[in-house]
């Protein structure tokens, strides 16, 4: 029995609102409060920013309960703009659904990547449908895409391909009847914090559509310029010393006028060769400055080598700042941990010898804004936080919370530490043992002989 | 030399207020300083008392708490002021101070407030226990041992010492020394209550250590003796100590270590041993220093010597023994220092008379040693931590400078014996 699709869905991104309400387009119109779609969609003279043609598939996977995206980006480096917050919100979003990306394969070879997929879909027996005739041109070679994106999650399969706007020189014409929905977005920046998402997702069976309106906050240039925020990374010894320095002279709410019941959060995406130790006195005696709230790990072995530790790779610490008043104009606090090495790294080391190993840190506010229904996070891009943040602050489940995240600061820092010269090993194992030896004969002897000696010696002054 | 300049009272008394004013300068610096005074090991014992107590868990829930839940117990006071257990530490650190002078007053020693003020002055034994470590209470089991045993009561010095066993394994060593006195008693005077009292001692410590260990282990399960013991005993600790043992078993553990062992090229052969090939250091480690310290008591009591006395032979073989235990111990630690030190007052007639002899250099000689092993070890250990910088091969030649040193300053005490 063939899997066949299940949904399928067209997405197209804009810029500009005028690309979507051109006064000689032909393909939406505008009555009063009805839009009417044609059959087709002619997409010559808007040019949309990105088309996504997602297909899901509702299979049963063998051999992994995971949820599991892989992800392949084409050979032609399209760059976005960077103002393009539409886009990861759409990669991370799906069907409705976030991705909890807890394993990513990455494929650095294209060919290998499409094969699999290939594979894969004749295993399942996995009927493509308006993207099989792209597929077969891609595994043939010719054809082009932006990104390729196999997503698994809850035994459902989500197969993406993503185009990017320059490949439509010509007039294309595509078959809405072919999707079960066609979102069309385009977003306008209101003021210097917030943009504002507004479209709609159509759907031709039913002739139904349905608007959107949602905000998305960017205030990460921003407010790091502001410097109302700063961490520093410093390593002189093993333990890399963290300093987190809130300015004190800003008022959050000049710069965000919307911001509102917010908690500030410093988040550490640490690798097992280290270790945040929350039984440090830093961080215990000066927990009214930030606190540690969370860790991903319930037990992390503060003894345990990195290589025997196979319960985890990364783990995250979270920690809140105390009495976070969004007006601090008085608030001016430093804040100081180590980061402990794991002594033995089972990275190899460098010509140096020294071995090393990269860390990554988050700092953001969480706000709570019950004024909007549906206020997405910029955060959501960072899927490398795999499902840690996503569950914690961006559970889309938990529709009371009405929450977004601004980032104050982001960075990746690399750990280097002494690697021994593991050549040495036998020369060191053997002068062990030879001091070893030498000092018990030593002594043995010192007992056997010099004592005698010298109580005899002493009997002798005696007399 | 030999007049007293000052008498125990006194002596206590400074003893006391120097305590007291470094458990205050401590209370201060840990306010205002992010370099804290406060051993990392009294948070945990604190740590292990709140977990106890206000959370209704198990006192290891604390992570790294390795000790018997009687320490969690000790710190009790401290549900009312953190700083009460220090006070505790240190009344143990005095109370060790009145036992080293009534030992040393009963042994006939000529010096028995120098003889104390080794121990109440010693600048290393003031830190630790104002710093809030433990280690006093160890002493203090093991000074009120001897004390009951050298007045004859081995029925409470046997459970002073089944106790102390409970409290850290490796009291248990000085089960051969204690043996060595009985036998060496009734090898000279041929009296069988000797070896009654041996068997006396020997069952009534067993049985004291079986069982309070047992009631312990009623309370606290399978995970008290994990942590208390058991852990111990498999512990090889990969970060950087004073053992000589220290790098072999760091890089032992290490996977490009263990690859090249297992794919071995180009073995050396020597006879019949392979050069090239990782041994059981782990398990192997523990052989010379289970011999030496089996086989020194044995061989300084059945040996003749200077000391005439049993008594003061069975506490110098003690101390003598514990210092083998510690330096070629697979990890030793500062703290593990306060294990030999505690006896150190015992050789006070020796110093003294090296004193009056005019042997300065000689017992310079013994100091620095002493002191720049561990100086130089802790100057490359400083590089290390402190600096990254890779100093792992001369962390290892300190390691062994470490431990040839101390193997001589061992050697010269030995001639005290």
């Amino acid at each position: 029995m063939s899997n066949q699709i299940v949904n399928s869905r067209l997405s197209i991104l804009y810029f500009n609102k005028s690309y979507l309400y051109t006064e000689d387009h032909t393909v939406i119109e505008q009555d009063d409060q009805d839009i009417l779609f044609k059959n087709n969609l002619i997409i010559k003279d808007i040019e949309p920013t990105d088309v996504y043609y997602q297909e899901r598939y509702n299979i049963k996977i063998n051999n992994t309960h995971s949820n599991v995206k892989f992800t392949y980006k084409g050979n032609d480096k399209f760059k976005y703009n960077t103002d393009n917050i539409l886009k990861p919100l759409f990669l991370e979003s799906g069907f409705n659904k976030y991705v909890f990306q807890q394993n990513n394969t990455r494929f650095d070879n294209e060919h290998e990547f499409i094969n699999n997929i290939k594979e894969f879909i004749n295993e399942y027996n996995i009927h493509l449908s308006m993207i099989d005739e792209m597929f077969q041109k891609l595994s043939n070679g010719q054809g082009f895409y932006d990104t390729i994106e196999l997503t698994i999650m809850n035994d459902k399969l989500l197969l993406q391909i993503t185009y990017p706007q320059h490949i439509f020189e010509e007039e294309k014409i595509i078959d809405l009847n072919n999707f079960s929905d066609t979102g069309m977005f385009f977003t306008t920046k209101e003021n210097k914090l917030d943009t504002n998402v507004q479209g709609m997702i159509y759907k031709l069976n039913e002739n139904k559509f349905q608007k959107t309106n949602f905000y998305i906050s960017l205030y990460e240039n921003d407010l790091t310029e502001m410097e109302l925020f700063d961490l520093k990374f410093h390593q002189d010894g093993i333990h890399p010393d963290i300093f987190v320095t809130t300015q004190g002279s800003k008022d959050l709410k000049t710069y965000n006028p919307y911001a509102n019941n917010c908690n500030r959060y410093l988040l550490l995406d640490v690798p097992k060769q280290a270790f945040v130790n929350k039984f440090d006195n830093q961080i215990k005696f000066d927990d009214k400055n930030w606190k540690l709230v969370d860790i991903s790990e319930e037990s992390i072995d503060l003894e345990a080598p990195d290589y025997k530790i196979d319960s985890y790779g990364n783990a995250y610490y979270l920690f809140k700042k105390e009495n976070f008043d969004l007006a601090h104009v008085n608030d001016v606090s430093d804040f100081k941990f180590n980061l402990h090495n794991r002594y033995i790294d089972s990275a190899f080391a460098n010509q140096k010898n020294y071995s090393h190993f990269e860390f990554e840190y988050f700092a953001f506010d969480h706000c709570k804004d019950v004024s909007r229904d549906f206020i997405m996070t910029p955060f959501n891009q960072k899927s490398h936080l795999g499902g840690y943040y996503v569950k914690n602050f961006a559970n889309p489940s938990l529709k009371t919370q009405n929450t977004y995240t601004n980032l104050l600061k982001h960075g990746k820092e690399v750990i280097e530490i002494p690697y021994p010269n593991t050549s040495n090993f036998y020369k060191i194992q053997a002068s062990t043992w030879l001091v070893v030896f030498l000092s018990i004969s030593y002594l043995l002897k010192k007992i056997v002989f010099s004592n005698k000696k010298k109580t005899i010696k002493k009997d002798k002054k005696k007399h | 030399m030999s007049s007293v300049m000052i008498n125990f009272k006194g002596l206590f008394i400074i003893s006391a207020i120097v305590r007291l004013v470094l458990l205050f300068y401590g209370i201060y610096q840990d306010e205002h300083s992010v370099l804290k005074y406060t051993d990392i090991d009294y948070y945990v014992f604190y740590d292990s008392l709140i977990s106890l107590v206000q959370k209704n868990g198990s006192p290891y829930d604390r992570d790294t708490f390795r000790y018997t839940p009687l320490l969690t117990y000790v710190m009790y006071p401290c549900l009312w002021n953190i700083h009460l257990g220090k006070v505790l530490f240190i009344t143990f650190d005095l109370l060790c101070g009145v036992y080293i002078h009534k030992i040393l007053k009963k042994t006939n020693t000529k010096y028995p407030v120098y003889g104390t003020a080794l121990w109440l002055l010693n600048p290393m034994v003031i830190a630790i226990s104002t710093r809030g470590n433990a280690e006093s209470i160890m002493s203090l089991l093991m000074l009120l041992c001897i004390y009951l045993f050298i007045n004859k009561s081995y029925t409470l010095s046997a459970i002073v010492y089944g106790l102390s066993i409970h409290f850290k394994i490796y009291p248990i060593i000085y089960c051969i020394p204690f043996s060595c006195y009985f036998i060496n008693k009734y090898m000279k005077t041929k009296q069988f209550k000797f070896i009654i009292n041996w068997v006396l001692f020997g069952f009534v410590s067993l049985s004291a250590l079986i069982s309070i260990t047992y009631v312990v282990y009623k309370k606290f399960g399978n995970e008290f003796l994990e942590h208390t013991y058991f852990y111990h005993m498999i512990r090889s600790d990969h970060r950087h100590n004073f053992s000589v043992w220290n790098m072999v078993l760091y890089m032992e553990q290490i996977p490009q270590v263990i690859k090249q062992d297992v794919f071995l090229v180009n073995n050396k052969k020597y006879g019949f041993f392979e050069i090239n090939k990782i041994l059981n250091n782990k398990s192997l480690s523990t052989l010379p220093q289970l011999f030496i310290c089996t086989i020194v008591p044995i061989m300084l009591f059945f040996k003749k010597t200077n000391s005439s006395n049993s008594l003061e032979k069975l506490i110098k073989a003690i101390a003598i023994q514990t210092m083998l235990f510690v330096h070629f111990n697979k990890v030793i630690t500062s703290q593990y220092f306060i294990w030999y030190l505690t006896y150190l007052p015992f050789f006070v007639d020796y110093f003294i008379e090296k004193f009056n002899d005019k042997k300065y250099f000689e017992l310079i000689k013994l100091a620095i040693i002493w002191i720049s092993s561990q100086g130089v070890w802790l100057l490359f250990g400083f590089m290390l931590e402190f600096q990254n910088k890779n100093v792992f091969v001369e962390l290892f030649v300190a390691g062994c400078f470490m431990l040839i040193g101390n193997v001589y300053v061992i050697s010269k005490l030995i001639e005290a014996v």
